[in-house]
């Protein structure tokens, strides 16, 4: 009976998440799916592909961008990413200080390997600007090929406990073909 | 003169009719208020005139345009000739046409080009109400003119500079005397302006530069945040970790962060038409220079203060305005339009300067001389050190800070600040949706911080921040104790400020900034601003010009693109060029001695410009160059870039030569006289017939 239950609560819990969906972008082929609710806008102000969460009338949504670029990382250029993870605090200090802003805390270097994704490198920050506190996530996704796709996550503080998980089972659930 | 301004007074009812037909055509609300009689301000400006002696204006003092009756004069003028230019026999406005006025208002500029549809909204948008403000400064303008400065007496800009001042009628008893019979001690705080930032040189305080900056930086953010493509940024045609952690990861979280600032409905305006989103972004940041500029100058409450039932509170409040910034802020944006906005604002609220003002002065070196009395006068007295306290807010990038004054509360002056409405104001609009609209969709571009700093030198300034939405932290408190609080007499002396020349500044501030809408403008012009004619007509004309070029080699030459390129470290002449289809490698004799490069034809060809200024372009495919521009005919491939002549003040400077070469370019038209000398006037043809451009040529520039 608990398996059923269990079974059951996987595939409305399933079913409530969202809905996968096919795009064709810089002549990638991906799947994804998008959180129940949210908008998908292909080609939007540069972003080739864009979720955005909920409207918030008080202030900023969510937003995650999913960027196929089209490049292929031939020399393995992003296998050392994790030795050179320091620069990406020392950037983002940098564009902190330029922005009235402040860093919270920085996620520690993810590799991982998702269904059909070879290899998907993840961190992240929380920071504050004068208009409110953010979790910024930035995943480097291999698929297809060997082919980066960029995601970039922005989740603002208000809804980092509901939203998070909802990105995190968008961006695992993509595929690409090759 | 009766008959005039009758004739005057009809031509402006028969403008302000059809525009209020327009205005209702295009759906518009705005408001359209009756043209008062400006004689009372007239009276005004003439009792604060007996208190200021023409010597001690100096410089400032040829700056008439900043009287209320002149901008008056000019918006009227901008009516009649909009009557005369836009509006047809049939009565309806020329929509397209361009349309010119004599003078650029609030300045000795030439004149800016609009069409009659822009210019109709910008006397819809700006004149009218500018002219309607100008009519209520009218109604409440028995004041008594001493009252704001408190009896400062008038300085020159060099006076102070040179620290000849004119002795006051401020010492610390003459100004209770003054404040029991006249003022209060409202005027306790005075703000001055100065720029601790390193991108705003000290030299140029907050004046036409700085701000400039700021607008531009308004502008570029939103056009630059929202066109720019999600890409991997690449270093010389390879991912580099600098880059990835750098320009890559800020300018997506800076997309991100306009990205989440949109409303459905901006998503939806932006699905359909991204100009669209653009214009949004605009205006919202406009609104929020608007609600800002009602935070500093307590406008509306303003009107009420005119009245002067409330001398302190009103002395306060416009030693507040004295702050160049919100002064730029508010004529640039203040009412809610941006492109145009030069036209009448800049006087709005010099006008209402014009009013209180009496001194003159740099800011700059009002600051620098405002911590020279400071370390003059009170160190002996509290031994703590070369110390001044200042409030200051913060814009962006650019801080307008103020020296502690004076009187009778001297180091509770912290107090004083937070206990007066300019605080107040500002406590409000750092909680207003303005503020987090606009921040949201524009990171970093704008922000606000209101705090006080103390310090022993004005470039060291600002110590402590006080950043909106945050507590304050403890360095508020345990530096209080250092703040001195400077004698009446002396920091009065220092603070000479000269409203007249701060307006001025505005002015230039406000018209430099629109200068900068125009450029972008006239850059999105150069692509779009010709028709497929005109297009052809010049590409044929150029490729006639171009030594071997065909014409189908500049084919989609309209939409060549600026690329990025790097020296190929590895390889001996040649440079990697981005393009859209990615890296290409151009192998090119001197790769050092390129300047810039154009890539089209979906990048298979390049135009590359070396730093001597000569052309060659290049086939990308056939990893060959095609053909060398000749020498003289670079104008031509600066005109297909859209280097072209924008407008007429480009051409002062330039040889005769020059100037016919450019005008045969850009299809000008123009007549020509040689004197008996041999010197040369240029007559230049403009798009509507009027006011021709005149360049003089002396014999030595005649060729």
């Amino acid at each position: 009976m608990k398996t059923i239950l269990s079974i059951l609560l996987v595939i409305c819990g399933a079913k409530a998440f969202g809905e996968s969906k096919n795009y064709n972008i810089q002549n990638q082929k991906i799947t994804i799916d998008v959180p129940t609710g949210w908008k998908d806008v292909e080609d939007f102000a540069g972003s080739p592909l864009t979720f955005f969460g909920p409207e918030n009338k008080d202030g900023p949504r969510t937003v995650v961008t999913i960027s196929p670029t089209g490049q292929e990382d031939k020399n393995h250029f992003f296998a050392d990413m994790k030795k050179n993870i320091a620069g990406y605090k020392v950037g983002r200090e940098d564009w902190l200080k330029g922005n009235f802003g402040t860093s919270i805390s920085y996620d520690k270097y993810k590799e991982e390997k998702w269904t059909g994704i070879e290899v998907a490198r993840e961190f992240g920050y929380h920071y504050e600007l004068p208009s409110g506190k953010f979790y910024e996530r930035s995943v480097y996704v291999m698929c297809g090929g060997n082919k980066l796709v960029y995601i970039k996550s922005l989740v603002p503080e208000q809804f980092e406990s509901t939203h998070n998980s909802l990105v995190e089972k968008s961006i695992k659930s993509l595929g690409c073909a090759k | 003169m009766k008959n005039t301004d009758q004739q005057n007074g009809k031509i402006i009812m028969n403008s302000l009719s059809k525009l209020l037909a327009f205005a209702i055509c295009l759906q518009l609300t705005v408001g359209i208020y009756p043209v008062q009689n400006h004689m009372a301000y007239a009276q005004d400006d003439r009792s604060i005139s007996t208190n200021e002696s023409k010597a001690n204006r100096g410089p400032a003092s040829d700056n008439l345009n900043m009287d209320a009756n002149e901008a008056n004069d000019h918006s009227k003028n901008y009516i009649k000739l909009f009557n005369d230019q836009c509006v047809g026999s049939n009565g309806k406005i020329k929509g397209s046409t361009a349309f010119m006025h004599d003078k650029e208002i609030g300045s000795s500029e030439e004149p800016r080009m609009y069409n009659c549809s822009e210019a109709a909204t910008i006397i819809q948008k700006i004149i009218i109400p500018g002219m309607n403000d100008i009519s209520e400064e009218v109604k409440h303008s028995k004041i008594n003119p001493n009252c704001p400065t408190c009896g400062i007496p008038n300085q020159d800009e060099d006076s102070v500079k040179n620290g000849q001042l004119v002795s006051g009628s401020c010492s610390a008893e003459e100004q209770k005397k003054f404040a029991k019979q006249d003022c209060s001690f409202g005027c306790n705080i005075l703000y001055t302006i100065g720029s601790q930032d390193k991108s705003c040189p000290k030299s140029s305080g907050i004046s036409g530069k700085c701000a400039l900056e700021i607008s531009k930086g308004v502008l570029k953010g939103i056009y630059d945040v929202l066109a720019f493509p999600f890409i991997m940024v690449k270093d010389a045609g390879v991912w580099t970790y600098n880059k990835i952690f750098g320009k890559s990861e800020n300018e997506t979280t800076e997309k991100s962060q306009v990205l989440s600032g949109l409303t459905d409905q901006d998503i939806k305006d932006g699905e359909k038409n991204p100009e669209k989103l653009k214009q949004t972004l605009l205006q919202r940041s406009a609104k929020f220079f608007n609600d800002l500029g009602k935070a500093i100058i307590g406008y509306p409450e303003y009107e009420e203060k005119s009245k002067c039932a409330d001398c302190a509170a009103k002395a306060d409040l416009m030693c507040g305005v004295i702050g160049n910034t919100s002064g730029f802020l508010i004529t640039m944006f203040g009412n809610g339009a941006i492109f145009g906005a030069t036209e009448g604002i800049a006087e709005r609220i010099a006008s209402k300067l014009v009013k209180v003002s009496k001194g003159t002065g740099k800011f700059a070196s009002i600051a620098s001389k405002t911590i020279l009395v400071a370390e003059k006068t009170s160190l002996a007295a509290t031994k703590v050190g070369k110390f001044v306290s200042k409030p200051f807010i913060r814009f962006g990038e650019v801080v307008a800070s103020g020296a502690s004054k004076v009187s009778v509360s001297s180091l509770k002056w912290w107090e004083s600040f937070k206990s007066k409405k300019l605080y107040e104001n500002l406590i409000k609009f750092k909680d207003s949706r303005s503020l987090k609209v606009v921040s949201n969709s524009i990171p970093g571009k704008i922000t606000l911080s209101i705090g006080r700093g103390v310090s022993n030198s004005f470039e060291k300034a600002g110590v402590f921040v006080k950043k909106i939405g945050k507590v304050a932290s403890n360095i508020q408190e345990t530096t209080h104790d250092f703040g001195l609080g400077l004698t009446n007499s002396k920091l009065l002396r220092a603070q000479k400020i000269n409203k007249l020349r701060s307006a001025k500044a505005a002015a230039n501030a406000t018209n430099e900034a629109l200068r900068g809408v125009d450029e972008l403008k006239v850059v999105k012009d150069a692509s779009e601003g010709r028709t497929a004619e005109q297009w052809t007509d010049l590409k044929q004309k150029a490729s006639n010009e171009l030594q071997g070029l065909k014409v189908k080699h500049l084919d989609d030459v309209e939409n060549a693109v600026p690329a990025e390129f790097e020296i190929n470290a590895g390889k001996e002449k040649s440079i990697l060029v981005e393009t859209s289809k990615g890296t290409r490698e151009l192998k090119i004799a001197k790769p050092a001695d390129v300047e810039s490069i154009h890539t089209y034809q979906d990048g298979k060809l390049a135009i590359v410009q070396h730093r001597d200024g000569s052309y060659i372009i290049h086939d990308m495919d056939a990893g060959s160059h095609l053909t060398q521009v000749p020498k003289g005919k670079e104008e031509f491939v600066d005109a297909l870039l859209g280097k072209k002549t924008k407008n007429f003040d480009d051409l002062e400077g330039m040889s005769y030569t020059q100037v016919k070469t450019n005008l045969k370019i850009n299809g000008t038209k123009f007549t020509e006289e040689v004197d008996a000398t041999g010197a040369k006037t240029m007559k230049i043809e403009t798009p509507n017939g009027c006011n021709p451009k005149s360049l003089s040529f002396g014999v030595d520039k005649a060729i």
